[in-house]
Formats: structure tokens, C-alpha cells, sequence
């Protein structure tokens, strides 16, 4: 089976053509380093099998980050059939420097201009003919997220996969070229065979870059370093005066204009396009931020007020299926009450359980859809930028944003993104703060406790919450950074795509792969959660671990002047299996079906909190440990346990010192004589 | 004047500059984007867009009409903080139920308002940002203001119209579980009519800034080098279409469509498409 890499800049639009070549539904956003991992999915075309690789987006083939590197190994290792360059048409120039470095490899590959929209919006126009004379390859044109030119671009890697194209050679500058002549003779003295397996001048291009792989070659193939090493600087100091990273770029691009010679016209009448005018104010370091929590808050208004009366209806469902269940029990042994062990279960663990949990749907889907929107329209990208200027005050890197509003989403995604981060220091400290970023499955607890405690600002409470995340996660980024991860930070790259309106099939597929995910979720971890609680329950053993617990939060004290239940205790320990599992254990221990705040007993049982324990108590749901998913991740991520544990008691411990705060402020708050 | 051939004399150099990055650990990050890229712009003919002419887009450019949207600005923003700033007052505290506060609707059959102060202060700052801009002669970044403004407020009378709605099924659902009539509670939410009023605004201001593009553009961007074709050809094309392929007359079309599909169910015919 051929093997087709799909090479780009990041954000050009690989995954987007990824998933309409396999048909496969990988995650794609309108904001660099959503792939951070390679990716494999099969093309069947006219009989025919191909296998199709997505790799992580890249500049050149020289790498700075995790996410970099795997791609730059793939293609230096598997070397693939054919490789697909994928360019986005707008920003040619700059995308086919690394078409260029392809060539260097001697791969083959055809290019794809992609997103020729953008590019006419910006009033540019490509002559492709030209093109296509100029660097020997077939270029095509697509626009991926409309489908357009997808048919003829499968042909293309159909045909050229069999019979990879030959592409114009590339002339150097000729000082460049001398050099490069001399270097690949004392490597060929030394090992001939070495031109046989790997491209001497891209070899020497590497080594003269000074890339880690490229000696490391040199070192297999048995050439002695210290000599190689010594002719190289040597060539450094005297023909490029120390710049040689910077003269080879100087080449490359020298390369890239003259095939791009008469290729592209630029027209514009003077007047901004739409997506300058929006980043004049979008971006503005005054109204930026506070334009983005009006986003944000218009957002929750809509999750909570919206997905309220399609809450009531599942509960309305859940009710019935109850009052079913006691019925169908009633029939089947006539004891005229419906309640048996079974029944009991039934209802108890699965219904009031499982049902709590997944009542919360209609919120979560609300929330997915608007965070898909907000992705697809490249509105994150200009988020990052806009906190870059307070985390760069902080110490930390840019780039950590992007992680960060992934964040809120899921953290398990979130903290694998962190690979593209390229200082080390600041992609620990990333890691580390990440759980402080309040995810979707933290939803369900804000709508239940929020909305039954404070039902007209159930939204601006969640906002609160999510601002408060972001606060705890700066500061301690901060501390982070001054103390454990001490050293210099990194500027932000960041492309800033032009806007585009989200495609309606991208975000419902968006939406619903994460919907799926929930119920996978709710009818697997949750499920087995809440039976394993219902039947600690009817044991009697669930109650100790709560009541152990509870003693530590002594200080949470109800309306009523007494400590909370233990049944609150109990959920916080059991939400370290996944955050939604509270909302299943508080609707099993406190006996509601429905966790919608309209419910009698949720009134009854949560609204007993009152809004300093209500408070605090979801300021400790909020900061403590995400998941058991997301303490996985962060050992696979940083390859310790050390550091894993180190999150675990730095996340619990702000927990309860903030939650403890809160619930005190919100009691002095409360004495103020309004 | 011919609009579809306007020229432009003056020719433009456009530089787009990426920052140059620091090095760490004496590592340069990507220098391969450490690099001035100068695009050079080309003078041209505009031709007019397929829905929008260029004398509507000119128009709207006239400091006249600049002179008007100042002072819409100026009123809109004037408006969206007013209310927005009451809100919040409201909101600390100044009445009972900051989210009703103001019941002048009521006559209208409707509860009462319901306003949102936070988004709609942010709105009328957003908008009243574009005043000085206006006043400096910078039109550009001001209508980029006032756009992003007059967004931000539509966008929330979407929000409330979809609460609206939101209001009606929870009434439906309540009555469905009550098994009572059905009552529904909603708010003459304000962000509304705002919405409505800024939505003329809005729409002058995207017709203000359309990117004309040039006939060439659209051609190369097709692949074809014939010149784009005009009224009158596009009406004597239609008339050389041959007869079959009309619609017949309402009446007949049902008989028609049948006849049309035995006719494509042809093998030969069939055959023939293929072939072609």
C-alpha cells in the first residue's frame, strides 16, 4: 500500500483535507498546533488502497518542538511514497520554503494551494500554470472546508503515487552551492555509500544548520566528527561570518522567488478586508479582553437559559421511565408498591444516577456548539494573542494559551497539546496548570448548584468560575515559573488566519464527537460509578469515607448552621473518576432523578447550601484535580510520576485554601448591611 | 463614468513584517520567519461585484454619509451605555429585582423589560471607541469600531430572540409536566429592538468596506480567458436553449416530468450520456 504524508505549515488546512480524504472525523480548528501527533487513515479510490498520513504542522524541517520533530523524523524515516505540500494560498511565499526543504529531501510531492478563497478575499490572484511550470510538479487547488477541488486532488494522489512527478532542480546561490560541494566531498571521502541512503545536500544544508539529526548521521555513517566539525566552522566563520542559519534562509527564499516569479498578483483599493477590521478591535489591549468575556458570558446565557427547558424535558423522560420501572415491577410481582431490590437499583443507581448526569446534555451540547464556533472562526488564535501580553508579564510562553482554551473543553487534549510548546519549562508549567481550566464535564455541577442557588446569575456565577480558573492558573504559573520551572521564556508565533464563517457540517461533527464521547462516558465510567455508589450506599460504606471527609471541610456550614452532608464529601472524592460522576453521586446519595435546579428535592437539598457553602463548594469542584484521565495524561506527557503527584496535591491544596477563602469572603460579604 | 472600468493611477508597496524573534539558549527560534516579505500591489481595473456595484460602495464612502454614521455612533452608544449602565445600577442594587427594572412595556401586553447591562455597556464602549477616530479622519479604524460594535449588539438581540423562543418551550414542557395549560413567562428583553436598530447601521457599514475584485481575478480564479458575459448574451443564450428543456406550463407539468423520466429511463439514452 503507497503511504501519502500530508505536509504543511500549521493551520493550512492538512486535517481538513485529511478528513475528507478517509472520511475520518480527526479534530480540526481554525487555530495553529491543533495536530500535535501524526495521524493514519486509509484512502479506497478506484480499487485502490492508500494509506494516508496527517502529520503535525511545521515551518521547516529544521524542529523546535515535540510536535515538530515527529514530523520531521517521519519524513526523514518512512520517507513517503508521495508527499502531499499543502499551501495555504494566501501566504505562498512562506509556505513554500518548506516546499523547497522537501526538495532539498528529494521526496516527491505535489502541491496543493489551498484555501484559494482566503487568497481572492485578500485580492490575490495565482497563476498556477506558472507555478506548476516553475517547480516540474502538478498544483492543484483547493478549497478544503467547501469540498472544492477535493475529486481531482484524489486523482492526482492516485496517479502520482504510482508515478511520482520530477520537479525542477534547485539551483543554490553559487557560493552556497561551493560550499555545499566541498562539504559533500569530504563526507563522500569518508563514506560513499552515505549518498545512497540519505540526500547529501540536504546532509549538508542539515549539518551547516547544526541539526542534532543530521550529525547524528554523520556519526552512524562511521565520518569522524571532530574533522567534518572543524571544516564546517571553519566555513562558518569565514564565508558566512557566523550566519549561516540566516544566509541558507536568505537562499532558500531567494529559491522561492524566483519560482514564484509572476505567479501571484496582489490588488487592493485601500480599504481593509473584514478580518483587519475585526483584529483592529478584537485585538485592541483595551477592549480585547473585556469584548472576549462578553463573548464568553453571552455564551453561558445561552447554555443556561436555552438548554434549561430542554433539561426539563429529559427529566420529564427520567420521571417516567421511573414511574415505568415501578409499574412494570408492580405488574410483574403484585405487591402493589413497585419497590423490590431490583426496582430499587433500577431506579436508584442507573435512573437517578445515570439520568442526573445525562440530563445535563442539552447544556453540554450548547456549550460544544459555541466553542466550535469560536474555533472555526479563528477567534481563539486572537485570544492567545491577547493574553500573551499578560502571560508574558507572568513568565510564561504565548503559546500556553492555546493549551489552555483546549482546556475548556476537555484537559486530557489540552495537555497533549502542550507538545508544541518548544521551551520545556514553560510546557511543564503548562501542564501543571492546565487542570485549572474549567472543562465541559465541570458543566453539570455549575448548572446544578449554580442554578438552584442563584437562579437569575447562574451565568455570570459559571463565567465567574471560568474567569477564576484562568486567574488561579496565571498566578500560579507565575509562582510556578519564579520557583520549580525557572528560566528564560519564549516569544509567541502564532499565524493569525483571516476569519471565516464555521462551516455548519464542521461544528456539528465537532460537536457530536464530543457528545459521543460524554455518552460513551456516562453509559461506561459513570454508569459503573454510580452502581459502585449506589451499592456502597445500601452497604453503609460510602458514608464513612464521606463522613471522614467532611470533617475536613468543618468550616462549610449550611443555612442552617450545620455542616454539609456528607453525601457532598463523598461526591468530591468520587468526581476524581471523572467531574460528572458528582453530579451522579449528589443525585444517588441525595435521591433526585433529575438534577435540573427546578426539581423540589434539588431545592430542597442543594438550595440547603446557601450561597457561601454553594460558593466555595464549586471553587473547590472547579480547582481541584481534573480527572483520573487527565493525572494519566500528565504522567505520560512529562514521563514522571513525580511530577503527576506534584499536581495532584499543588491542584487539591489551592482547592481547599481558595474554597476556605471563598466561603469566608462570601460570609463576611453577606454581614454587610446592604 | 464606465464603473466597471475604474483605474487606478497610484501604485501601492504593502510590507508585511513578522517580528523578529529572540534567541534562547542561543538557539534561534524558526529564522526562516525572521524575514521581510515586501508584496508589491499592482494598479488594475476593478469591476463590480456580483450583488454590490461600486457606485452604491462609492456612495456609502462620501464624507456626507461618513458625517451621518458619526452621528448614529454617537447616538447609538450614547443609547447602549445609557441602558447598559442603568442596568448595572440596577443590577448593585437600586431596585428589588435588578433584572426588572423597568416597567414601561408593560402596557404593551408584555411583562417587562429585561435588560442586560454588562454586554450592552461593552457594545456602546465598543461604539462610542469609534468617535475620535471619525473625528481624525481615520474612517477605517473608526467603521471597524462601529462594525464590531453594532456586532456585538445584534449579536445579543440573537441571544435574546433565542431566549424567547427558549421561554416558549420551557412553558410547553412545564404545562407537558404538569399536565396543566400552558403559561408562558417571558421579557421584553431590550438588547432587541437595539439589535433591530443597529441592524441598518451594520449593513451600510459591511457595504462600505465590500472588496471590489477585478475582472481578472474572477477569471483566473475560474481557469477559463473568456470575458465575462454580459446581460444581453446571458438573455440570448437562454432564448437558443432548445424547447424541451423549459418548464411547460404549471398545468402540464406534472405530465411532463412523468414523460421527461421514462425519456431519461432509456438504455440507449442512457448509454449516450455516458458516452458523452
Amino acid at each position: 500500500m503507497n503511504k501519502i504524508a500530508l505536509v504543511g505549515n500549521p493551520n493550512v488546512g492538512k486535517s481538513v483535507i485529511f478528513n475528507a480524504l478517509t472520511g475520518l472525523n480527526q479534530t480540526i480548528a481554525n487555530f495553529p498546533g491543533c495536530t500535535v501527533e501524526k495521524k493514519e487513515g486509509k484512502l479506497t479510490y478506484l480499487d485502490e488502497k492508500i494509506e494516508i498520513i496527517d502529520l503535525p504542522g511545521i515551518y521547516s524541517l529544521s524542529p523546535h518542538s515535540i510536535d515538530e520533530k515527529i514530523a520531521r523524523n517521519y519524513l526523514l524515516e518512512n520517507r513517503p511514497d508521495l508527499v502531499v505540500a499543502i499551501l495555504d494560498a494566501s501566504n505562498l511565499e512562506r509556505n513554500l520554503y518548506l516546499t523547497i526543504q522537501l526538495m532539498e529531501l528529494q521526496i516527491p510531492f505535489i502541491v496543493v494551494l489551498n484555501m484559494i478563497d482566503l487568497a481572492r478575499g485578500k485580492g490575490i490572484t495565482l497563476n498556477t500554470e506558472i507555478l506548476e511550470k516553475n517547480l516540474g510538479v502538478p498544483v492543484l487547488t483547493t478549497i478544503a472546508t467547501q469540498g472544492k477541488g477535493l475529486p481531482e486532488l484524489r486523482d492526482a494522489i492516485c496517479k502520482y503515487s504510482k508515478n511520482p512527478p520530477e520537479y525542477s532542480p534547485l539551483i543554490w546561490p553559487k557560493e552556497i552551492e561551493k560550499v555545499i560541494q566541498e562539504i559533500s566531498e569530504k563526507i563522500i571521502s569518508y563514506n560513499p555509500d552515505l549518498g545512497e541512503t540519505y540526500p547529501l545536500k540536504r546532509l549538508v544544508t542539515s549539518l551547516l544548520e547544526d541539526d542534532e539529526k543530521a550529525w547524528r548521521i554523520v556519526k552512524e555513517a562511521g565520518i569522524p566528527k571532530q574533522e567534518l566539525e572543524f571544516l564546517i566552522n571553519d566555513i562558518q566563520e569565514n564565508k558566512f561570518n557566523g550566519e549561516t542559519i540566516l544566509t541558507l534562509v536568505d537562499a532558500r527564499y531567494e529559491i522561492v522567488n524566483r519560482f514564484i516569479k509572476n505567479v501571484q498578483k496582489r490588488f487592493s483599493d485601500h480599504r481593509w478586508v473584514f478580518t483587519d477590521m475585526l483584529d483592529e478591535v478584537l485585538t485592541n489591549k483595551f477592549l480585547g479582553i473585556p469584548i472576549f468575556l462578553a463573548i464568553m458570558w453571552g455564551v453561558f446565557q445561552l447554555t443556561f437559559t436555552v438548554g434549561a427547558p430542554l433539561v426539563s424535558l429529559i427529566e420529564v423522560i427520567f420521571n417516567y421511565l421511573g414511574d415505568g420501572v415501578y409499574y412494570l415491577t408492580d405488574l410483574l410481582d403484585g405487591a402493589g408498591t413497585g419497590h423490590n431490590p431490583i426496582s430499587d437499583f433500577i431506579v436508584g443507581a442507573i435512573i437517578n444516577g445515570v439520568g442526573s448526569v445525562v440530563s445535563f446534555l442539552p447544556n453540554i451540547v450548547i456549550l460544544f456548539i459555541a466553542i466550535a464556533i469560536l474555533e472555526d472562526s479563528g477567534y481563539l488564535s486572537r485570544v492567545a494573542f491577547l493574553m500573551d501580553k499578560i502571560f508574558s508579564r507572568i513568565g510564561l510562553q504565548g503559546q500556553s494559551i492555546i493549551p489552555m482554551l483546549i482546556g475548556f473543553g476537555c484537559n486530557v487534549p489540552a495537555v497533549m497539546v502542550t507538545r508544541s510548546i518548544k521551551n520545556e519549562n514553560d510546557r511543564f508549567t503548562t501542564i501543571m496548570v492546565n487542570g485549572f481550566m474549567s472543562c465541559s464535564a465541570r458543566l453539570p455541577v455549575y448548572v446544578l448548584i449554580a442554578g438552584t442557588i442563584f437562579p437569575a446569575f447562574a451565568g455570570a456565577v459559571t463565567l465567574g468560575l471560568y474567569v477564576l480558573g484562568i486567574i488561579v492558573a496565571i498566578f500560579a504559573a507565575f509562582v510556578l515559573r519564579k520557583t520549580v520551572f525557572r528560566g528564560e521564556r519564549s516569544d509567541l508565533i502564532i499565524e493569525l488566519q483571516p476569519y471565516t464563517v464555521p462551516a455548519p457540517q464542521t461544528v456539528f461533527i465537532k460537536m457530536w464527537n464530543r457528545v459521543k464521547m460524554f455518552l460513551k462516558k456516562a453509559s461506561t465510567i459513570i454508569f459503573a460509578a454510580v452502581t459502585i455508589i449506589y451499592l456502597l450506599n445500601e452497604a453503609n460504606i460510602i458514608g464513612y469515607f464521606g463522613k471522614g471527609l467532611s470533617y475536613l471541610f468543618w468550616w462549610m456550614k449550611t443555612t442552617d448552621g450545620t455542616r454539609i452532608g456528607w453525601e457532598y464529601t463523598a461526591a468530591l472524592l468520587i468526581g476524581i473518576v471523572a467531574k460528572e460522576v458528582v453530579v451522579g453521586t449528589l443525585g444517588t446519595l441525595l435521591g433526585f432523578s433529575s438534577a435540573t435546579p427546578t426539581n423540589p428535592v434539588v431545592q430542597e437539598t442543594i438550595g440547603s447550601l446557601g450561597p457561601a457553602a454553594g460558593l466555595s463548594y464549586l471553587v473547590f469542584i472547579l480547582l481541584y484535580v481534573p480527572c483520573i484521565a487527565t493525572l494519566a495524561v500528565i504522567k505520560k506527557e512529562t514521563n514522571s510520576w513525580k511530577w503527576m503527584l506534584f499536581n495532584l496535591l499543588m491542584s487539591t491544596g489551592i482547592a481547599y485554601a481558595l474554597s476556605a477563602a471563598t466561603y469566608f469572603l462570601v460570609k463576611a460579604f453577606m454581614l454587610i448591611p446592604w | 463614468m464606465n464603473n466597471k472600468k475604474q483605474k487606478r493611477t497610484k501604485t501601492q508597496n504593502d510590507y508585511q513584517k513578522i517580528s523578529s524573534e529572540e534567541t534562547i539558549n542561543g538557539e534561534r527560534k524558526h529564522p526562516e520567519l525572521q524575514r521581510d516579505i515586501t508584496k508589491k500591489e499592482e494598479t488594475t481595473k476593478f469591476r463590480p461585484h456580483r450583488r454590490i456595484s461600486p457606485t452604491i460602495v462609492k456612495w456609502l464612502n462620501q464624507q456626507r454619509i461618513t458625517n451621518i454614521i458619526l452621528t448614529v455612533a454617537v447616538i447609538l452608544g450614547i443609547l447602549y451605555i445609557g441602558i447598559g449602565i442603568t442596568s448595572i445600577i440596577g443590577f448593585f442594587g437600586a431596585q428589588e429585582n435588578p433584572w426588572v427594572f423597568y416597567e414601561a412595556t408593560s402596557f404593551l401586553g408584555w411583562n417587562k423589560i429585561t435588560v442586560t447591562g454588562f454586554a450592552l455597556l461593552i457594545a456602546g464602549i465598543v461604539i462610542i471607541w469609534s468617535v475620535p477616530y471619525y473625528f481624525f479622519n481615520k474612517s477605517q479604524v473608526a467603521d471597524s469600531y462601529l462594525l464590531v460594535g453594532t456586532t456585538i449588539g445584534i449579536l445579543f438581540g440573537l441571544i435574546y430572540i433565542i431566549i424567547i423562543l427558549a421561554d416558549i418551550l420551557n412553558g410547553l414542557v412545564i404545562a407537558l409536566a404538569n399536565q396543566s395549560a400552558i403559561e408562558i413567562v417571558t421579557y421584553f428583553y431590550l438588547p432587541i429592538p437595539l439589535a433591530i436598530t443597529t441592524i441598518p447601521i451594520f449593513r451600510v457599514l459591511t457595504i462600505r468596506h465590500h472588496i471590489i475584485l477585478m475582472d481578472e481575478v474572477e477569471l483566473e480564479e475560474n481557469g477559463k480567458k473568456e470575458k465575462p458575459i454580459t446581460l444581453k448574451q446571458l438573455i440570448k443564450q437562454r432564448n437558443q436553449q432548445p424547447y424541451r428543456k423549459r418548464w411547460p406550463k404549471k398545468t402540464n407539468r406534472k405530465h411532463y416530468r412523468r414523460k421527461m423520466r421514462r425519456w431519461h429511463k432509456k438504455p440507449w439514452r442512457r448509454w449516450s450520456d455516458e458516452e458523452e
